[in-house]
């Protein structure tokens, strides 16, 4: 297997009223060809403002500290602006979460479905035409020629969800960033969406990354999972290793927060408080605030990743403890 | 848990107008809370969820149809009266910083309903207020802060504070979970149950959440195009839901598998929602339903007892039945 992106210590902070916010501290992850990867953790864990800065779309004054973006031989932190443009949309496709900034609300979809092709002279007009309305009726657009000439307004929200798709992979990618792509969606309408996402990026062979913060989304649809906090990567683990001997505190209170479908209530395992927002770049461990399990060393000491299988490393003190204790 | 009905609503509409055409939000429901109890509302967006929540309380006149609280008509209670019965229903809404005054403190923000219902002199009202934080998970500190010095989940409960304030009997929660994170929407759930417990507090709580709505609710009612289609308690329904659509709901919850190997398949619900401007004529399922026949093309299904206290709307089990 080749990789794909590999992210190697990227660190990203923002000036805020009075002191700066330091999203992203040191994020290093890469993801192989073909494979479905989930990023999974809180709001205001660096998630997206990761992807966010690889793609060089992070706006106003957010300021890429240090770090690499590798992607075909190219850092994409250092590319120029203008080589960004024949790597985006062409090579890296991107569906958001928020439908409003996806699609352009004065354009017809057809247009936006052709655009990527036009724009980046894959083929002439009645090609694009053909291939778009191709693309809308594989991702289960009824009537894709009605469909065409109409608004995004006009749609609901699940059919420009999947619009957007169609917009992402018009150009065929090899890699696409899905960021919440079914967040804003209702459960049913959520499952049709990943359903056409994932049909079409394995019929493609595409590699996948997914923002999400739904570990259901999640452990249904992707082959590993890194889980972030405070900009850093807490847990990666392959996702049989992730559902059943996932080590990370700070996952276990993820997946504790979950509400199960019993029809009666029990005890919610819930994580104290809420994700942090870090005006100094964390010297412990990101986590050890809210973590149940700290002790002396999380607060003074970063904890490394640590190799617990072939496709399985988590950062906690916790961890590397109980690893040197049984080594 | 008592069985005393708190909320009983009678066949109640309301529609809007959108344009020249008028959109039904919410046709001819009924249903009943009891004293204590939780009942769950569910269904995609724009089925008419808010609509029912806002007409259950009295923020809201039907077209038709009555809604009684404790006995009393809400419908054609007096300003008044409907003044007083306020202080028990009561509701909070999906966007805290939006609902809240964001120029005032938290403390004042809780303080007003008291204000407003004239309870207690200024110092019991600083008391009453200190008690409603640390009823809701925060403490006296947070009464000065203003509502943007804190997160979205403190946010929440300083809402569910300022709604407590007056006593409520009943509380309407609209999507209160959907803008939190994971931990902090678990955090916010026990809080509520546990307030239910010990306040003896009644809730509408409306999501599109399943799971929180099978974690919190002893009674959940699904509707669909402004219709209440099943209505039964929590272990009925997840058991043997009756309607296909709350079937199709259910089956659409993405719960962690045991492996990858375990996942099911990714089960889809035909077609889209149709549009409220151009509902379909019968059943308003008929379009989508894997069990459509002849009859539920032209003739809308009654809300019948399909079981003990469970109630659903569909030809299919009429005929089975």
């Amino acid at each position: 297997m080749s990789t794909v992106l590999k992210i190697e210590d990227l660190a990203v902070s923002f000036p805020s009223t009075d002191k700066r916010i330091f999203a992203v501290n040191g994020l290093s992850l890469e993801v192989e060809r073909g494979e479905w990867l989930g990023v999974v953790g809180e709001s205001g864990s660096g998630k997206s403002v990761s992807l966010l800065a690889c793609l060089q779309l992070l706006t106003g004054d957010a300021h890429i500290d240090r770090g690499r973006a590798w992607f075909e031989g190219k850092d994409l932190l250092r590319v120029k602006r203008k080589a960004m443009r024949t790597i985006l949309g062409r090579k890296i496709g991107m569906v958001f979460q928020n439908l409003a900034n996806g699609l352009d609300p004065a354009m017809r979809i057809g247009a936006q479905v052709m655009e990527p092709m036009l724009a980046h002279a894959l083929c002439n007009k009645p090609e694009a035409r053909r291939r778009a309305l191709s693309l809308l009726a594989e991702l289960g657009l009824s009537d894709p020629e009605r469909q065409f000439e109409r608004y995004p307004f006009e749609l609901s929200g699940g059919m420009r969800q999947r619009v957007m798709i169609a917009v992402a992979l018009a150009a065929e990618p090899e890699l696409l960033i899905a960021d919440e792509p079914t967040t804003a969606l209702d459960t049913t309408v959520q499952v049709q969406v990943l359903s056409v996402l994932q049909a079409a990026c394995r019929k493609r062979q595409m590699t996948v990354i997914m923002v999400t913060h739904d570990l259901g989304v999640a452990t249904n649809v992707c082959d590993r999972v890194v889980v972030m906090y405070g900009g850093q990567v807490m847990e990666n683990a392959e996702i049989d290793a992730f559902i059943q001997r996932s080590v990370h505190p700070y996952t276990q209170g993820l997946k504790g927060s979950m509400i199960p479908i019993t029809g009666s209530s029990g005890t919610l395992q819930q994580i104290q408080g809420s994700a942090a927002i870090f005006h100094q770049v964390p010297v412990g461990c990101p986590f050890a605030a809210r973590c149940p399990h700290a002790f002396e060393r999380c607060q003074t000491e970063r904890p490394k990743l640590v190799r617990l299988g072939a496709e399985h490393e988590a950062a906690c003190h916790l961890v590397d403890q109980e690893c040197a204790n049984v080594g | 848990m008592s069985d005393r009905p708190f909320l009983q609503i009678q066949q109640i509409s309301k529609s809007f107008a959108l344009g020249k055409a008028r959109i039904d939000a919410v046709r001819a429901v009924s249903m009943t809370i009891a004293e204590g109890e939780t009942f769950g509302l569910v269904g995609e967006s724009g089925s008419g969820k808010s609509t029912l929540g806002r007409l259950a309380i009295g923020l809201m006149k039907p077209d038709a149809g009555s809604v009684r609280a404790s006995g009393v008509d809400l419908v054609t209670a007096s300003p008044a009266k409907l003044r007083e019965m306020r202080k028990s229903l009561q509701i909070v809404f999906q966007d805290a910083q939006s609902a809240l005054n964001g120029r005032v403190s938290v403390a004042s923000n809780i303080m007003e309903p008291l204000v407003i219902h004239n309870q207690g002199t200024p110092s019991e009202r600083l008391r009453r207020i200190g008690g409603l934080l640390e009823r809701v998970g925060l403490t006296a500190a947070h009464g000065p802060a203003m509502p943007d010095e804190l997160s979205g989940g403190q946010l929440q409960r300083v809402m569910i504070a300022r709604a407590l304030a007056l006593g409520p009997k009943l509380l309407v929660c609209d999507e209160i979970l959907s803008a939190l994170d994971l931990s902090v929407q678990a955090q916010v759930l026990s809080l509520l149950e546990d307030l239910r417990l010990t306040e003896h507090l009644a809730y509408l709580f409306i999501s599109h959440n399943l799971s929180a709505v099978s974690y919190l609710s002893q009674v959940i009612g699904v509707m669909y195009l402004g219709e209440l289609v099943e209505w039964a308690p929590t272990k009925s329904l997840l058991e043997k839901p009756g309607h296909p659509y709350t079937k199709a709901l259910f089956d659409s919850i993405l719960d962690v598998p045991e492996s990858k190997a375990a996942r099911k398949p990714l089960t889809i619900l035909p077609g889209d929602i149709p549009s409220v401007i151009d509902r379909p004529k019968g059943c308003p399922f008929h379009t989508r339903c894997p069990l459509t026949m002849d009859i539920c093309r032209t003739v809308p299904p009654q809300l019948v007892q399909v079981g003990e206290h469970h109630h659903a709307a569909c030809h299919a089990i009429h005929a089975a039945g």
